[in-house]
């Protein structure tokens, strides 16, 4: 009996907790949405109470990297102090749902006034008129020279009377992370610009020991600045149809293969536990990743951390790189409010300073300022210029389509029939895959 | 006193001629949300039929296109691929489920000190959220998860739980963890609907527990049984949030639902996903009638 | 024939069966509260199944950055109002079954009973259509309003418990001039309170725990229930899933209290099921 009084007692205050916290949380909701926000919070809400009538809410949301929540949630706050008249709210989602979800959105009017976008795929909603052009808003624009014509042409429509459908927001790929700590252990030194991937490889080999392997094989777009290397891309030129049946990819799969199984110097993929990340853990001494984690990265302690150029094959070298953008939804009811935000977060150095932390900088001052280059290499990763070189020097996409989802989950599924099994067809597989592809180019 | 009920007689036979009507037209009125719920049903099992044979993404709008859906149906490797998942899935966790069950329900019905205790905690699993129960046994299962780490730490070697081999036991593994109390608790009201005398007439003869439990108990427990068979088959066939949440690579999970929530919610290819669907009601409704029919030949409702 | 010692340690057999089963079964559990307190680095290196340092960061992290108590909030709102109409509703028609009459009463039921027989994904896609013509994607309601036409389950189950009811208080209240709505509401709906109870835990259970439909309606963060938060805000910390573990604990505080006071009702609902 004062079992069952503690349980209607508990639930009671649960709910009667919940419900004030939230009612508490639902309040301070502008103030939280930047953590720095302390003194700021209370000076834009009663700004904004005193110019009654003018106060906006928008909503954006995007994807994020680990860390890139927190960096945004500043850049959010730094805007409302300059515009106390508008409220962002802010709905992150990680990449696979924010995809899924928009999608269904859109299709119910239901999705944001700022909406992230990502190069390659910004026709496929242009051409179901879902977002809204930019051009007007552009012209008006004193810094619109900041930023550079091949970025811009990325979210532009079409191509022989280009409108304006997207902006990017930061320039990012993905770079070779090495651990350096790792490496003085092996006596291996720092590699050099232009490393051979056989070269690569024998690094590899010292770094494996019986704890650690000396590289994890790269999936999806991480693999795209070594399959560069390779002169193969899962596309072909024009992005309408597949290219996995191509001698270069099947060589690519093959060493990578080969680098798991004959080289033993890569885990099985199976062997890595999804939910950690295995460079973090020092489980590889080498990986291929997001130079969105250089935030998280830096938390690291346990081990010195560098980023090293990409590999090169035969003279090429290729560092997987491209702009992520945001669009404004053609159905948005507050398209000015939404410019306004954009326009901060993409000329404005209140928000870029914070923003290219995942990336590397984007606008044009910030690309001829050597002093802040140096300063941002002052942070780890030191070799910075490494990867803003290949950025600007060696980019390269990957399945950029309008089929990029479906794409990389279908090659996902082969590389696990790849990757997984010691003796796998690989040209089967790939010739199956390249079948799904071109399948998947079909439907609607 | 009498008056009253040869009063209440008079007026109850009068009453009984008007009593259609006024009971009708509130029986009608009362019944209107229930119209709501069953008409949906209804409908959407007409409108869904209608739907299949069309492609539709919502936004444009629908067109005709006959019985193409169903035979991009029959060719499409992924619907082969869940149909055999939810088959795996089943051959694995049906057995489990009724044998396992059923000994529990047999321990669970003992009288013992604190057998309350012991059946809320067996059956506390099932009113945790799949969301829960999904991404913890996710973690487990990592490949240096909890319960690779505990057999490692006993000397045997990891298994790979969620690789592409395993991922479909492994969430077998786990529906059986979760449900196995459920199952208990539907076998232990069986039991406690077995009448004693029957145990206490063997007994006399010199029946063994054994004995007892063959060829009492057991074929007097089939009803629920049954009952456990049929609706345990008609959710498995449904699974969808399980395999949302703990998705084993290259399609090793899918199952039929969550093909037709892609397809209709991601993909938003209406027709095809209405044409999934229509397939599995099929697949569903035809289980289920042969088990009906099957079920004079094993299932006893008296000895 | 057995000894008093034989079936002494049968039965101490049982209980050691019992007790190794139950900790396979609390297990998880435990792991799940004893990790949510870990460190993201103890849980990556450690094979420790007690933290070496407890920390509270977890789950002032899953409070503060991910909107915990919004998600609460919303399941808190769908619940209880989805529950408590949809077993009114349930309750309404399974007295008009019960002890109405009229014509096409029994044929009409056999139509409620098949529908508890058709799989739920029939009604998914269209209920989907509705709802968006409706303009309720993205509101808690999408997720409140089917509910309230009652279930078939429901109706089945609580009609059993009304036709135990003598006929003659019906027939009382009516020659006493009480409209059929009048009686349910002052008469019957007391009297079956126990099977009311039950169906509202299991209707509780459903709706707190239900994934696919917030799935499938909610889109915006500050909409969603817990279930479909969690597994949304899981991407978040990849490299730190402890704190997802705070969260998923969190979350299992209500259903927990919930279950305890509700262990009469849910075990009395399995008897009656299992009696079918």
């Amino acid at each position: 009996m004062g079992f069952r009084k503690m349980s209607v007692l508990s639930i009671g205050f649960i709910l009667i907790l919940s419900l004030v916290l939230a009612a508490c949380s639902s309040n301070n909701k502008s103030a939280n949405t930047g953590t720095n926000s302390g003194t700021q919070a209370p000076a834009s809400s009663q700004t904004a109470a005193k110019n009654d009538g003018e106060k906006t809410t928008i909503r954006f949301s995007t994807w994020y990297g680990p860390g890139d929540v927190e960096i945004w949630k500043n850049v959010i706050s730094r805007f409302q102090a300059e515009n106390p008249n508008i409220t962002v709210e802010f709905e992150p989602l990680e990449w696979g749902a924010y995809w899924q979800k928009l999608q269904t959105q859109l299709a119910s009017n239901s999705a944001a006034d700022v909406i992230g976008m990502h190069v390659g795929i910004v026709y496929g909603y242009v051409e179901k008129n879902q977002l809204a052009p930019l051009d007007d808003y552009l012209s008006a624009n004193d810094r619109k020279d900041q930023l550079s014509e091949s970025l811009l042409v990325e979210g532009q429509w079409p191509k022989d009377n280009p409108k304006q459908y997207a902006l990017p927001w930061h320039v990012t790929g993905a770079t070779l992370f090495v651990n350096m700590t790792a490496f003085k252990e092996a006596g291996i030194a720092y590699p050099e610009n232009g490393w051979t991937i056989d070269e690569f490889k024998a690094a590899a080999q010292k770094l494996t020991t019986d704890k650690r392997f000396g590289f994890s094989v790269p999936t999806f777009s991480m693999a795209a600045g070594l399959a560069g290397a390779f002169g193969t891309e899962p596309t072909t030129a024009d992005k309408l149809h597949s290219n996995y049946n191509s001698p270069e990819m099947l060589n690519f799969k093959t060493w990578l293969h080969e680098l798991i199984w004959k080289d033993k110097v890569a885990p099985n993929p199976k062997d890595l536990d999804k939910n950690i990340d295995p460079f973090v853990a020092g489980k590889v001494a080498m990986a291929i990743n997001g130079a969105w984690n250089f935030p998280v990265y830096r938390d690291i302690k346990d081990f010195e951390w560098d980023i090293a150029p990409m590999p090169s094959k035969d003279g090429k070298t290729k560092t997987y790189a491209g702009p992520d953008m945001l669009s404004i939804t053609q159905d948005s009811k507050n398209k000015d409010a939404a410019w306004k935000f954009m326009q901060f977060v993409i000329y404005n150095q209140q928000a870029q300073e914070l923003l290219r932390a995942t990336g590397v900088p984007m606008l044009k001052e910030d690309l001829a300022n050597d002093a802040l280059i140096n300063e941002i290499a002052a942070q780890k990763p030191a070799h910075f210029k490494v990867f803003l070189e290949g950025v600007n020097n060696d980019g390269i996409g990957y399945a950029f389509t309008k089929k990029f989802f479906e794409i990389s989950q279908l090659e996902l599924d082969a590389d696990v029939k790849i990757m997984e099994r010691p003796d796998a067809d690989i040209k089967k597989e790939l010739e199956t895959l390249h079948d799904q592809v071109n399948k998947e180019f079909e439907k609607q | 006193m009498r008056d009253m009920h040869k009063n209440a007689d008079v007026i109850k036979s009068a009453k009984k001629k008007r009593r259609m009507s006024p009971d009708a037209l509130w029986a009608f009125i009362l019944l209107i949300p229930l119209f709501v719920g069953i008409g949906l049903v209804y409908y959407s099992a007409l409108f869904g039929f209608t739907m299949s044979f069309t492609s539709w993404d919502i936004v444009r709008k629908a067109e005709w296109i006959g019985i193409s859906n169903y035979r991009t149906l029959i060719e499409d490797d992924l619907v082969w691929k869940a149909m055999s998942n939810t088959l795996i899935f089943l051959v694995i966790t049906i057995p489990a489920k009724i044998i396992l069950g059923f000994l529990l329900a047999v321990l669970l019905n003992q009288k013992l000190r604190g057998i309350q205790f012991f059946r809320l905690t067996y059956f506390f699993p099932t009113a945790c959220s799949v969301v829960a129960i999904a991404l913890v046994w996710g973690y487990m299962y990592g490949a240096d998860g909890f319960l690779n780490q505990m057999l490692q730490g006993l000397g045997l070697s990891k298994v790979y739980w969620m690789d592409e081999n395993h991922a479909m036991s492994s969430i077998a593994i786990m529906t059986l963890w979760v449900g196995m109390g459920y199952i208990a608790l539907l076998f232990l009201a069986g039991l406690q609907n077995v009448p004693t005398d029957y145990y206490e007439a063997s007994r006399v003869d010199g029946a063994s527990k054994f004995q007892q439990m063959w060829k009492i108990t057991i074929p007097l427990v089939t009803p629920t049984t049954f009952f456990i068979l049929v609706t345990q088959i008609i959710t498995a066939f449904q699974m969808f949030g399980e395999v949302y949440l703990l998705s084993g690579p290259a399609n090793s999970t899918l199952t039929i639902v969550q093909y037709i929530f892609k397809e209709a919610f991601q993909g938003f290819r209406m027709g095809y996903a209405s044409a999934l669907s229509y397939i599995l009601i099929v697949v569903i409704l035809i289980v289920t009638v042969i088990q009906l029919k099957v079920q004079k030949r094993w299932v006893h409702y008296d000895l | 024939m057995e000894t008093i010692n034989e079936k002494h340690s049968l039965k101490l057999l049982y209980f050691m069966i019992l007790l190794g089963l139950g900790l396979i079964i609390v297990l998880p559990f435990l792991w799940l509260l004893l990790s949510s307190f870990k460190s993201s680095y103890e849980i990556i290196s450690g094979s420790n199944f007690i933290p070496k340092n407890w920390t509270w960061d977890n789950y002032v992290k899953v409070v503060t950055e991910v909107p915990m108590l919004s998600f609460f909030r919303n399941s808190v709102f769908v619940t209880v109002l989805a529950t408590v109409g949809g077993v009114f509703a349930s309750a309404m028609s399974a007295f008009v079954f019960a002890k109405l009459h009229f014509k096409g009463r029994d044929t009409l039921f056999a139509m409620v009973l098949i529908v508890m027989m058709i799989p739920s994904v029939v009604t998914m896609i269209p209920l989907f259509i509705i709802m968006k013509s409706a303009g309720l994607m993205n509101s808690l309601w999408a997720l409140i309003l089917p509910s309230w036409t009652g279930s078939a389950f429901g109706v089945f189950f609580l009609r059993q418990h009304m036709m135990s009811v003598p006929d003659a208080l019906y027939e009382s209240a009516k020659l006493e001039g009480c409209s059929p709505f009048r009686i349910f509401i002052s008469i019957f709906l007391p009297l079956v309170k126990a099977s009311l109870a039950t169906l509202a835990v299991l209707n509780f259970i459903a709706h707190w725990n239900d994934l696919l439909n917030p799935l499938i309606y909610l889109n915006s963060p500050e909409k969603m229930t817990i279930t479909v938060g969690i597994s949304y805000f899981r991407g978040q910390y990849v490299t730190n899933y402890p704190v997802v573990l705070a969260g998923i604990f969190l979350s299992l505080i209500p259903t927990a209290a919930v279950f305890l006071f509700a262990q009469k009702y849910l075990t009395k609902g399995m008897l009656i099921s299992g009696l079918k």
